[in-house]
């Protein structure tokens, strides 16, 4: 295999001398030809092949092209033509080799760069888990020194004893709910489906996202369709979604300061089997609709870059839709559907 | 309990960790006070005790350094950190800023107690320096305004006559001055004086 492509390598520089030969003397452009055919097998064949061009190119090109050498009125300039010739032949063949090492550099560089970009966003994400799970962890141990600390006193204090082992159980629970979560995030499991109505999802979102609309000054207006059917969802799952698209929508607002803070949830029937949900903020708008459901594209300055891909895997496991729309105003309005109960198929 | 016990005052977001945190001081005898945010810690009145601050650093609204920074030089209690996102940047602001330790969640509960320890002593100290040099402004206040002009030459070692000399009046009257100043300020010697001013930042 590998004697076979050096074999190809080096029989593009003979072809290309052979054919320069041929060319040339019709030409009347030896020179050009040559350099033509050294460049080809550089470019082509690399390092060795391009110096064997240029060892046939002189050669022929001394045996052709120039005067004999032992004939009496041999005149110094045809030496000076090859010298020349062999100068630009070599520096052409050097040129080209130094510009296939840079390309390569390059994109190892590259590679390398995207490995260290990804090792650090997961980094990033462990970051975050950790402290998921290392604030009930923390309330846990706490509790633990206190209740150990309650019952040893005399008397022992038993109702705050009690009251520490009940926060250990509750805090226990919340960090082992973490784990599960992201177990669920990366495994893609089936959502488990219930006959939901996406509207008290949305209000559920909203009540839960209160404090982060408060502090940011931040208007919300719904417009929510009243009579929507069911339809069948993971209710945790689509109030992950919804979560996700507000508090993209609110984090985009932050920087707003010369239009109203709005963020629009608007709910309806499309045709006849389809729910469309639509969040429209008035924030800068994206500049590349559809990477931002990239796993690791992030525009913040501290995302993982995972919110929106995770979004859409839930929106399609539903057997859903998710994307955005441009908008004349500025801003961004991202959309997801969902098939009503009766058309979905589990 | 009585009025010398410490208080701790507890600031953090997460309410898992501030009753945590807050039984588990309770049981080793500690007061406390527990807060969701800086603003909340800022409107509340903090009784006259010696404390400490155990702050977090990702807080809603004010971060924990922000907090820090704000109360910085009022007599605010010393302040241990305690987080789950430290990172060496703000692990170094913090220390840089005076706070007395810089712990990560999940935490070792002994380590806190002992920066709990340590910043109450060190809030101990500076409660007792406060009152002390309160004390010596009080004593300052009743000075007359000839009296306060005359205090530097004092202590700065003139002889009466050149004081007289200096503010052209007589050396008697420096003389008299100068017994005021030593009674008012309750100063036992000219050294016992020259302490004194040098705490109140006379020279």
């Amino acid at each position: 295999m590998n004697t076979l492509s050096n074999l190809r390598r080096y029989g593009i520089a003979v072809i290309a001398c052979g054919v320069a030969l041929v060319i040339a003397s019709p030409l009347n452009a030896e020179s050009s030809c040559f350099l033509l055919a050294i460049i080809v097998s550089s470019l082509f064949g690399g390092r060795g092949p391009g110096y064997l061009a240029v060892a046939l190119s002189a050669a022929a090109f001394d045996f052709f092209f120039l005067p004999a050498r032992l004939s009496l009125y041999s005149p110094t300039s045809s030496y000076l033509r090859f010298g020349v010739f062999l100068a630009a032949a070599f520096t052409a063949s050097q040129l080209i080799e130094a510009r296939r090492r840079i390309e390569q550099t390059l994109s190892q560089t590259q590679a390398r760069l995207s490995r260290a970009t990804q090792i650090a966003t997961v980094a990033e994400f462990a970051a975050a888990i950790a402290h998921e799970i290392s604030q009930p962890l923390s309330a846990v141990v706490a509790n633990a020194h206190a209740c150990t600390q309650w019952l040893s006193g005399e008397p022992p204090n038993l109702t705050n004893a009690r009251l520490a082992t009940e926060r250990i159980a509750r805090d226990g629970k919340d960090a082992g709910e973490v784990v599960q979560h992201i177990r669920a995030l990366f495994k893609k499991t089936a959502p488990e489906k219930v006959p939901l109505n996406i509207n008290t999802v949305i209000e559920e979102v909203i009540r839960l996202l209160r404090n982060e609309i408060i502090k940011s000054k931040i208007a919300v207006e719904t417009n929510l369709e009243k009579t929507l059917p069911a339809t069948l969802g993971d209710r945790v799952q689509l109030q992950q979604v919804i979560f996700n698209l507000l508090l993209n929508g609110i984090e985009a607002m932050q920087t707003v300061t010369n239009r109203p803070k709005r963020l629009l949830i608007r709910s309806n029937l499309e045709g006849t089997d389809t729910i469309r949900v639509e969040i429209q903020d008035y924030g800068p708008g994206l500049t590349d609709s559809e990477k931002v459901f990239e796993a690791f594209y992030t525009t913040k300055e501290k995302g993982m870059g995972m919110g929106l891909s995770i979004c859409r895997s839930i929106v399609e496991a539903h057997g859903g839709q998710m994307g955005n729309t441009p908008s004349e105003e500025p801003g961004t309005t991202f959309f997801f559907t969902l098939p009503l109960e009766a058309g979905s198929s589990t | 309990m009585k009025e010398d016990t410490a208080i701790v005052y507890v600031l953090d977001d997460d309410s898992r960790v501030r009753e945590a945190l807050s039984s588990l001081l309770l049981s080793m005898g500690l007061r406390v006070e527990a807060f969701s945010s800086a603003a909340e810690y800022l409107t509340f009145e903090r009784p006259d005790s010696p404390a400490c601050l155990v702050l977090d650093l990702n807080l809603p609204g004010m971060s924990g350094l922000e907090l820090q920074r704000k109360i910085a030089g009022e007599d605010a209690p010393p302040i241990v950190f305690l987080t789950g996102h430290g990172d060496i940047p703000s692990s170094v602001r913090a220390m840089k800023a005076g706070a007395v330790e810089f712990l990560l969640k999940p935490f070792d509960h002994r380590e806190l107690l002992r920066a709990i320890d340590t910043a109450v002593a060190q809030d101990r100290e500076m409660r007792v320096k406060r009152a002390e040099i309160s004390e010596l402004r009080r004593r300052y206040a009743l000075l007359t305004p000839r009296e306060r002009q005359v205090l530097p030459f004092i202590v700065a070692g003139m002889l009466n006559k050149q004081t007289a000399a200096e503010l052209g009046i007589s050396e008697i009257t420096i003389q008299v001055h100068r017994a005021q100043i030593m009674r008012k300020m309750a100063a036992s010697s000219l050294a016992d004086l020259v302490k004194i001013a040098g705490k109140l930042g006379i020279s």
